[in-house]
Formats: structure tokens, sequence, C-alpha cells
């Protein structure tokens, strides 16, 4: 009897320390900020380089590499899908894809990449200290997987998929993630047009 | 299902977890368990999310429940962002679900006891605490966040002593981050970012 008893302890202990490094579902809907983040001039001003924007415009950035086998791709299918649904609406809407990997990312690549996906998409390849303060201007971090001296072509990288709207006073106004809520940003532009003309 | 289908049943979720490295995830602090502290008072966890109304909240769990704690153990959640905040809920559910709210010099690597905390005085609208089972949920405002500034945040049990407009730690039983290392500084936005789209 005491020797069950010990068992089903030990038990329920091994089940309680597994419950602890399953991960928690953290989900969230798209973020409006009410106080929306104004942007440097100098991130603005490459942004307006990567469209020669006319600053009336709201701007969708995602960051990615054009290496992405799956997450990339459906970032940006869900960018031209926006950027319809915003033209719908008549919301001036342009995106930008921001490379987080020049290295293999070439302008040339760039360009065939994004327009692959529709008009409306420019990309942004920054290098060195640019991209980094480009990055931590919007919390983003990447991370690279076997990416060493001895190999600079073949290697894993990891990125956060968040996508920032982007007023045409240059202020971060909605982030969200680029994957999964894409078609409530939709909604939000059929169904909350005065964040729009605000 | 025996409890052997079980245990294979939580190793393969559990595996992900383990897989993507979640000590580095800034939405969560997974804390060691401490036999030593009765279980009110062993942190377990703490979790951030953004609530349907667009704040940030903080889930702090502990081990057992709260049913009638020590007058002064709170549960507070330290908030390093310009200041050091210090969020408070009283250790014991039969009190009023209040949060008090103190405020300090920006210090980073400090003890909690050496803080002099005193009360905060522009912040309280917007900031809520309520019991959950075996834990409280601070909720904090975004409009209050400035997104370019550094932010990171703790929990702690402990006891605590308020006079007038001042706050005192005597004694921290448990920290959510004790035993772990040095925390990656990240700013606000970046912990948005996190919490929007995890890392893929």
């Amino acid at each position: 009897m005491k020797k069950q008893v010990s068992q089903k302890c030990h038990s329920l202990t091994v089940i309680a320390i597994l419950l602890l490094f399953i991960q928690t579902n953290i989900t969230a809907a798209p973020l409006v900020l009410s106080r929306p983040v104004p942007l440097q001039a100098e991130t603005i001003a490459h942004l307006k380089q990567a469209h020669a924007s006319k600053g009336d415009q709201w701007q969708l950035v995602v960051f990615g590499f054009t290496h992405c086998k799956d997450i990339c791709p459906t970032s940006l299918a869900n960018l031209a899908m926006l950027i319809r649904a915003a033209d719908d609406e008549q919301i001036k809407l342009n995106g930008t894809f921001v490379s987080i990997d020049p290295d293999r990312d070439t302008g040339a690549a760039l360009s065939d990449y994004t327009k692959s996906f529709g008009p409306g998409i420019a990309h942004l390849r920054l290098e060195d200290e640019e991209l980094e303060q480009f990055k931590a201007t919007f919390g983003v971090e990447v991370a690279f997987y076997t990416k060493n001296e001895g190999n600079q072509v073949n290697y894993q990288v990891d990125h956060s998929t968040t996508a920032f709207l982007i007023d045409p006073e240059g202020r971060i106004k909605v982030m969200f993630d680029a994957v999964l809520d894409a078609t409530s940003v939709a909604d939000m532009f059929q169904e909350n047009k005065e964040l729009f003309n605000s | 299902m025996n409890w052997i289908s079980l245990l294979i049943l939580l190793l393969l979720m559990a595996g992900p977890a383990s897989a993507m490295r979640i000590d580095a995830d800034p939405r969560a602090i997974l804390s060691f368990m401490d036999k030593s502290l009765s279980p009110e008072l062993d942190i377990l966890r703490v979790t951030t999310d953004i609530s349907p109304e667009n704040h940030l909240v903080f889930q702090v769990k502990t081990k057992g429940v709260w049913d009638s704690g020590e007058d002064n153990n709170f549960l507070l959640l330290q908030i390093l962002h310009e200041k050091t905040y210090a969020l408070l809920i009283p250790l014991n559910e039969e009190k009023e679900a209040r949060v008090l709210i103190y405020e300090g010099d920006l210090q980073f690597e400090s003890q909690l006891t050496s803080i002099a905390f005193r009360e905060s005085e522009t912040l309280h609208a917007g900031f809520v605490a309520k019991y959950i089972p075996r834990g409280a949920e601070f909720t904090v405002p975004l409009d209050w966040v400035n997104f370019g500034a550094e932010f990171s945040y703790d929990a702690y049990t402990v006891q605590a002593e308020i006079q007038e407009n001042t706050l005192k730690i005597s004694q921290v039983y448990d920290q959510a981050r004790k035993g772990r290392p040095e925390e990656k500084r990240i700013s606000a936005i970046t912990l948005l970012n996190n919490i929007c789209s995890p890392k893929k």
C-alpha cells in the first residue's frame, strides 16, 4: 500500500515538473497603440528611400530574409493581401520588406523576391550599424544558426514576425503578427476607419 | 489513459518548449521551485500578455494558495523602466485586492532591501491588481510605457513595512529570477514585439 502511494507521489511530481516546461500559449491580437511610437527622422528617411514615398501614405513594415522557406513568404503574401484590402477602403498603404540577412540578400534578389508578391511592396537593404539601429528601433531580435567563417551560405535565421503599421506622420500605430493576425488587421480597415483617418 | 501514456504525451508537449530555449523568452520567467519555502511564498512563473483592452498584463503564479498570509507579506512586481517601480498586493486573499505602487531611483544591480521606495503620486490610473487562483495579475496601461526605454521585470514575495508614504522591504522570501543568469536588457518595444509574435 505504502509503495503504491509512493509511486503515485513520484508520478505526480514528474508530471508537475513537466507541466512547468510546457510553454504557456501566449497569443495576442493586433496591438493598437493609443500612444503611437514616433520614429526617428533617420528611420523615416530609410522608409522613404525604399518607396520614394510622398509621405502621405501608411506604411506596413515586416522583417525577413529571402532564403526563408515558410514564415517570410506567408508574411509577404499577407502584406500583399493587406495592401489590396486597404486599397478597397481608400486607405493609402504600401509595404516594406526589410532584410535581416543582407549578406545573402542582394538588392537584385530582394527586388525579384518582393515583386513576386505583387505591387506596392518595396525592399530595404541596410548593413552593419545602420541595420542594427533600424532593428533596435522596432525591437527586432534576430538569431543566426550555424553561420560562421566557414559557412556563409547555408544557415538558418530566427526572427519575430511582427508587422508594424506606421501612420503618415511616421509613428508606429499598430503591431501585429504578420502570419497570424493579418485577417484581423484587414477587418480593422473596414471596421475602424476613424483610426486611419486620424 | 494510464500514467505512462500521459507521461509520453507530456514529454512530447514539453519538447518544443525546451528546444526554443524558453529561458531566453522575454515574455516569461520560469522560476525554480524552492522546497524550503511555504507554498504561497514560492513563485513558479511570471508571464506577460496584452489584454483585449490593450493593457500590459503580468500574471504571477505561486505554488500554493494564499488563504490567510501574514499581514506584512506581499507579492511584489518590480518593473525597471526609467525608475524602479514596485507594485504590491497583499499575500492574503482575504485582504482587499488593491494595488500599492511605490517608486525609487533606477537601480539595476541593487538588492530590493536597499532601495528607498516612496509612494508614487502619479501612477495609479489604469494600474490594477487582482487575485487569481494561486497568484495575482497586475495590469499596466500601455500609455504609460516609453517604448524606446529599457524595460525589465521580476516578481518577489516579500515582507515589507509601509510607513506613511514609504516602503521598506525587510525580507525577500523568493524571487522569480533567482538562480537565473543575468537577463539581457531589452527595450519595451522588444518586449511588445515578442508578445505580438514569438520568434520563429
